[in-house]
């Protein structure tokens, strides 16, 4: 189990890696529903900015999974296999989700540690996908899919060049890998759609003038995807750096 | 079904109750007793043997929910000695299947009592030859209370939708975590974190999440003991005296924010919705799903019995 923070984008919404993009609307609809600001559940557990920084994460997870090809390098970026061949991969069409019945996501063990695999499965969710901990008794009751405990350390799609497995990806080392890809500023800004100062911005690691977390976080990935890089793995590094900055604005 | 199974042989025979069912909630008067009583009916009128105890010792009253009279003997003479042993403080709960242990009347010795009478106790309770052993606990987050809650295979936890029962059942629920941990001796360094942790008292350490990740700073490996016992912890909820669709609702919203932001399972096992009929069943003392089984309520009621017993075949199969 891990904080919401470091939740991967499935984990996120409670899916498994194989939802279609009708599930993945509903479970984004219904985790809003479920993480309402208003909501009495909430009460005591987290304060007002946590949630909307859940929310956030919500939006962002749903934006990266609805469409195909963020999804798919979102999905190499966890090291999970190469979707192209899942059938129910319909992606950006609107109405093809919105007017076709789910249908029940496959069920993929890897590595099905307890239970013999023709065992008939008593309840409708889907089995976790997880070769990690076992949990045994993992909400049977809610039709929720059992949450991503730990992918299956399938190796990651081939890094370039020369990067140290403990990088520190501040913006320097950044800047250093885009031009190495013969890359620009305006051609990472135009492909990215973040703006030419931001980017500046992050490279020089200037983290006053940097947006807020949340938003930031949706940067430094899109970024990190561009230069063929380990989104999650980018960000994670550049947010600790920017977290780790004295008088940083949250 | 696996009730009054007479031809085992004796030395194959379940030495223990098969699973035992805490029922407790930060709050007085949240349905506690209503939730003990009537899933004990549903339980046995679905066949299994079940025994009810009542361990709020201070102020019992799981009989009166059942229109029992005070009874003659009850578990305080038994944890102060006055009763030998654990079978005669058991009576019948007028409906087949089911008996009672009913709680103390006054007895306020008996409602602390030692460690080692609590112990004693506990593990007689475990070896009772029943199918569910169904306990109701008091209020509060007093050790005694989380004890019970803890020897359970299954503990439920019981709020109303409203904020103050919602953060009652939170501080409840953390309070078991931690006692728990507390009681990890096997493990090194983990009761020292443990203990470390207790006496800082610091907000940054309220959460499991927040509780591990200070505790891999300073101890690597028990963090990753303290991390196990966070994923095994669960608890089941129930939402009582819903009124909505949102009320019922609210379960899920809660298991779901434990999850992203606590860092604990719950299980959410239904909700028992508003329902004047439950008041007046405790009126006349008479327990709801006898007095009207067909009310709104009961019906709640049914569910939350159907779905723990769900959970215990899930549990049986993955066993």
């Amino acid at each position: 189990m891990k904080p919401y923070q470091q939740q991967n984008y499935y984990e996120l919404l409670e899916l498994p890696t194989t939802a279609s993009a009708a599930e993945i609307h509903s479970a984004y609809k219904r985790a809003m529903e479920l993480h309402d600001p208003a909501s009495a559940a909430m009460y005591a557990l987290a304060d007002p900015a946590q949630i909307e920084d859940l929310r956030n994460l919500l939006l962002r997870a749903r934006d990266t999974l609805i469409d195909r090809s963020l999804r798919a390098d979102y999905d190499c970026s966890l090291g999970l296999p190469e979707a192209d061949s899942a059938p129910q991969q319909l992606a950006m069409d609107e109405i093809l989700w919105a007017s076709s019945a789910p249908p029940p996501p496959p069920i993929e063990r890897q590595g099905s540690s307890n239970g013999e695999p023709g065992a008939p499965e008593p309840y409708s969710a889907p089995a976790p996908l997880s070769s990690g901990t076992v949990e045994p008794e993992s909400t049977p009751l809610n039709d929720e899919p059992a949450p991503l405990a730990a992918v299956a350390p399938v190796p990651v799609r081939a890094r370039p060049k020369e990067i140290p497995q403990n990088a520190e990806f501040n913006g320097e080392l950044l800047r250093q890998i885009r031009e190495s890809q013969g890359l620009s500023l305006v051609q990472v800004s135009e492909r990215t759609r973040i703006s030419v100062r931001h980017l500046e911005n992050v490279e020089a690691d200037r983290y006053d003038a940097l947006p807020a977390t949340v938003y930031l976080r949706g940067m430094v990935i899109s970024l990190a995807r561009e230069l063929k890089l380990d989104p999650i793995r980018v960000a994670r590094s550049y947010l600790a750096l920017v977290a780790g900055a004295p008088a940083k604005q949250k | 079904m696996a009730i009054a199974a007479p031809a085992a042989p004796p030395g194959l025979r379940k030495k223990r109750a098969r699973r035992i069912i805490a029922v407790g909630g930060g709050k007085g008067g949240i349905g506690k007793t209503l939730l003990t009583a009537n899933l004990g009916i549903a339980l046995a009128q679905r066949g299994f043997k079940v025994v009810l105890v009542d361990a709020d010792l201070g102020g019992a009253n799981l009989h009166t929910c059942l229109g029992i009279s005070q009874p003659a003997v009850t578990l305080s003479d038994y944890v102060s000695g006055r009763a030998k042993k654990l079978q005669e403080v058991i009576i019948p709960a007028g409906v087949d299947n089911l008996s009672l242990i009913p709680g103390g009347r006054d007895a306020l010795d008996a409602a602390n009592p030692k460690y080692q009478q609590k112990s004693k106790l506990l593990r007689n309770l475990a070896a009772l030859e029943v199918d569910y052993l169904l306990l109701d606990l008091a209020a509060g987050t007093s050790l005694n209370v989380l004890d019970f809650f803890l020897m359970a295979d299954r503990g439920l936890v019981v709020l109303l939708p409203e904020p103050t029962s919602i953060e009652n059942a939170y501080r409840f629920i953390r309070a078991a975590f931690f006692r728990r941990l507390q009681a990890l001796k096997d493990a090194d360094g983990v009761a020292n974190l443990v203990s470390e942790a207790m006496a800082k008292d610091e907000p940054a350490l309220k959460t499991p999440f927040e509780f591990v990740a200070w505790a891999r700073s300073q101890n690597p490996a028990a963090a990753e003991r303290l991390q196990q016992e966070a994923s095994s912890f669960r608890a089941g909820l129930v939402v009582n005296q819903s009124r909505s669709e949102a009320d019922q609702d609210l379960g899920h919203a809660v298991a779901s924010a434990w999850k992203k932001f606590f860092g604990l399972s719950l299980d959410y096992v239904g909700a028992i919705g508003y329902d004047d009929n439950a008041w007046r069943a405790v009126r006349k003392r008479r327990p709801l799903l006898l007095e009207r089984p067909d009310c709104q309520a009961a019906v709640g009621l049914l569910k939350v019995a159907d779905n723990v017993l769900a959970l215990d075949r899930r549990l049986a199969q993955v066993r």
